[in-house]
């Protein structure tokens, strides 16, 4: 598997999401990995973005959310950039998932799922932008929940 | 995405199809409040079609259980592929819902 990279810079809009998906089809076209992973790479971009444009602004200015996506050697590389206000990722405590059904909230549930799927994550603040740099292993493990398989 | 709606023996079935994320989650929101608003407590969402979801998608499920809960009402999923089922475990959502192998055993639940 050659190296390959992508860039997209999407605006801080929910429509912008369709760009994601076209650059996820694009990088299904040049990478040889499963459908599967595919829509592991399709969650965890999807939310990263959602939790900007959702929570990122408190100003109603139109702002750039840059991502790269590089595959080198079977891992993937993405890195999100923004200018957002502060989220460190690796911070953001996980949701509590067996609470009662009726003090069950929905946040942090995105965040959740990023980290579930990728293997490193790490977080930079610099000149006022969030850097986000996650590593996934594009190799296929055994499922966990079917240690057999 | 894709939503199929039915009526079977007074339970309403949502079979969905394709994506459920950020931007088409609304209108699966929109469909199925349109339903209870018209009375109709009992749902199946047959998601054997469903190859995506996001938590935008699980938000709009987890709403509706607690307001079916609150409505004495009930609702049963079926069908869920690998990868939604596994969302649906890491959300930790297995312990509050309903979830069948296929539409029979789903129905069977009312």
């Amino acid at each position: 598997m050659g190296k390959v990279k992508l860039s997209i810079t999407l605006k801080n809009r929910l429509a912008d999401l369709d760009k994601i998906k076209t650059a996820v089809l694009k990088l299904s076209g040049a990478i040889d990995c499963t459908r599967r992973k595919l829509k592991e790479i399709d969650l965890i971009l999807e939310e990263l973005f959602a939790n900007v444009v959702h929570h990122g602004f408190k100003d109603n200015r139109e702002h750039d959310i840059d991502i790269s996506l590089s595959c080198d050697d079977g891992i993937l590389e993405i890195r999100m950039e923004d200018d957002g206000e502060p989220f460190d990722i690796t911070a953001s405590p996980a949701p509590d998932t067996r609470c009662a059904l009726d003090k069950r909230g929905i946040g942090g549930l995105g965040i959740h799922f990023v980290k579930h799927f990728i293997d490193d994550c790490k977080y930079y603040r610099k000149k006022n932008k969030n850097i986000i740099v996650l590593k996934k292993n594009m190799a296929e493990k055994p499922h966990k929940k079917n240690g057999s398989k | 995405m894709e939503i199929f709606q039915e009526n079977v023996n007074g339970v309403e079935i949502f079979s969905v199809k394709g994506s459920l994320d950020s931007n088409t989650s609304p209108e699966f929101e929109s469909r199925i409040y349109t339903t209870l608003e018209n009375g109709q407590k009992r749902l199946v969402l047959n998601l054997e079609n469903l190859e995506y979801i996001s938590s935008a998608g699980i938000r709009v499920m987890l709403k509706t259980t607690k307001d079916l809960k609150r409505m004495d009402g009930n609702i049963v999923l079926c069908s869920l592929q690998d990868y939604v089922k596994e969302v649906f475990d890491i959300a930790g959502f297995d312990g509050y819902l309903s979830i069948e192998k296929n539409l029979d055993d789903a129905l069977l639940k009312f």
